[in-house]
Formats: structure tokens, sequence, C-alpha cells
């Protein structure tokens, strides 16, 4: 799902690394140093899960994680899929370094949505956080969807196209990350709830 | 090498017996059979060494192992590095 160089027009490019060059500060600023192992961890996860492919007739599409990372991350998860969308960038040559900007706000920003989703549909018994996981899961891949056919709209595609083709490329994937985020918090509220209690914002003592 | 061997080949045959025109068309035809079959020969090698050339290309685009581990070592490496920060400034505060 990551867009290559030479897609996106200009002004796109340049009004994404804008808005990522906000979010990655203000997400920065958020960050409790006491979170940085997980963050370090769930940044890995991201790092490493676009090579999950799910196959898809003649191509396949990756695994994404923004949902689970923005569940366990909350504000630090701009930064941390970030990170992940620089390495991979340098390192795995996914997406290009123009783009990274774009790639950013296309992942970044529905995982910033996803833990304020789980926080207000948590509950307080394991089915209501497997519900709420599965949901924020399913959402945020599905944010992320649409923001990608929103950016090759103005690369000069057909938003109704493309953003069809999108979207029925990526609903297994839909499907596999709410399965996933589900089972994680399951696990979770069951081996260390204190994980879940992410705070939306960093509170200033 | 087998337009030699053809030359020769010729050139024994022209020393051994009486040639006629015949003889001569014979063996220049056999000539060229002998060629055409090995042009064919060396173009299936070519075309299984080109298939080869392009599953390695498609092999070496993959990210391998070394690049994963490479990635999680500069995200810890990174990560830890503002962690130890945080830590020093805690136990200097500490200390005052």
């Amino acid at each position: 799902m990551h867009i290559s160089d030479g897609v996106l027009p200009l002004p796109v490019i340049l009004g994404s690394f804008a808005v990522t060059a906000i979010a990655t500060s203000w997400s920065v600023r958020q960050t409790n140093p006491e979170n940085l192992p997980k963050t370090a961890v769930m940044t890995s996860a991201f790092f490493v899960a676009s090579l999950v492919h799910v196959p898809l007739g003649p191509t396949s599409v990756h695994l994404l994680l923004p949902g689970l990372v923005g569940i366990m991350l909350g504000p630090s998860a701009f930064l941390s899929i970030f990170m992940g969308l620089f390495l991979q960038c340098i390192l795995f040559q996914f997406g290009g370094l123009t783009s990274l900007g774009a790639n950013a706000v296309m992942m970044g920003i529905p995982a910033l949505l996803a833990g304020p989703i789980f926080r207000l549909m948590k509950g307080t018994n394991l089915s209501s956080h497997i519900m709420a996981g599965a949901i924020s899961g399913a959402i945020a891949t599905a944010l992320a969807t649409l923001i990608l056919a929103l950016l090759l709209v103005s690369a000069g595609e057909d938003f109704i196209g493309v953003g069809k083709i999108a979207f029925a490329a990526h609903l297994p994937i839909i499907c596999i990350e709410a399965i996933i985020s589900a089972c994680t918090v399951s696990f979770l509220y069951k081996v260390r709830p204190a994980f879940l209690n992410i705070p939306l914002a960093k509170q200033s003592k | 090498m087998s337009i030699l061997l053809s030359f020769l080949l010729c050139v024994t045959q022209a020393f051994g017996t009486e040639l006629t025109e015949d003889d001569d068309e014979t063996n220049c035809k056999q000539v060229i059979e002998m060629l055409n079959f090995q042009t064919t020969e060396q173009d299936k090698d070519f075309r299984f060494i080109k298939r080869e050339i392009a599953v390695l290309k498609e092999a070496m685009e993959k990210p391998g192992i070394t690049e994963i581990i490479g990635g999680i070592g500069y995200i810890f490496g990174l990560l830890g590095i503002s962690y130890y920060w945080h830590a020093r400034n805690l136990l200097q505060a500490r200390k005052k």
C-alpha cells in the first residue's frame, strides 16, 4: 500500500511533508519517555509487518497494523509509524523518499484515530475490549485505504474507481487486522492490562 | 570452432574421394544442418540462462534477513538512546 516515487504531484508531496512534520513534532512532545520500550517494540512490529503478504490473484497485498500501533501507543503512534516507514524506505525500498510524507499521513492519521476510538469503546470486561480492538483495527485500516484513494485522486485518478479497487483489494487485510488486534488486546487484557491504558495526551505534572 | 571443423570435413572429403558436384552439395548441406542444430542447442542454453537471471533479479529485490535485523537494530538503538537520556536526566534530578 506504500505509494512510490513519481506518482503524486508536487503540491501534495509538500503538503503531506508539512502535515507529517507537524504531527511528528506533536507526537514527540506527547511521548512519555517511560513508554519508549513499548514504542520500540511496536515500531519493530510495524516495520516487519509489511513483509507478510496476502496473495490476491495476480498480485498481493501486505499487512499494515496501523490499528494495533494506535491502540498500544496512543499519541506516540505517529512517531512510531513515521520511523517505521522511513526505515522501510531506506532499507527495503518500500515506497519512495519523496512520498514518505504522503505514506506517513496515510498510515499515521488512522493510527492516531484508532487510539481514541479504542479508548471510547473499551468498556470494562474482556468481550468489550475484544470488540473495541477488532473495530478500531478494522476502522484504522479502512481509513488508510480511504486516504490512499484520496491521494491517488490528486494524482489524476478517478476516485470512485480507485476507491472501489483499493477497498476490495484490502478487504482481506481489514478482516485479518481486526482479528489480530482483537487477539492481541485479549492477550494483553489477561496478562498485562496496564498496557492498554494509554492516556490520550500527556498529563502535565 | 565449428566453422573450422566443417572446413576440415570438407577438405578431407575432397582429398579422400573423387569429387563430383553432387558430393559437394551433400557435404555442404550436412555442414549447414550441423550448424543449425548447434545454433538451436545454444539458443536453448541462452534461454535457460536468461530465465535464471530473471529469477535471480527478483530474488535480489526481496528484503532479506539482514535488512530486517538492521532495521530493528536502528529502531531499538535510536529509541534506546533517547531512553538513556531520559534516565540520565532523572538520575541527575534525583541527585540534586
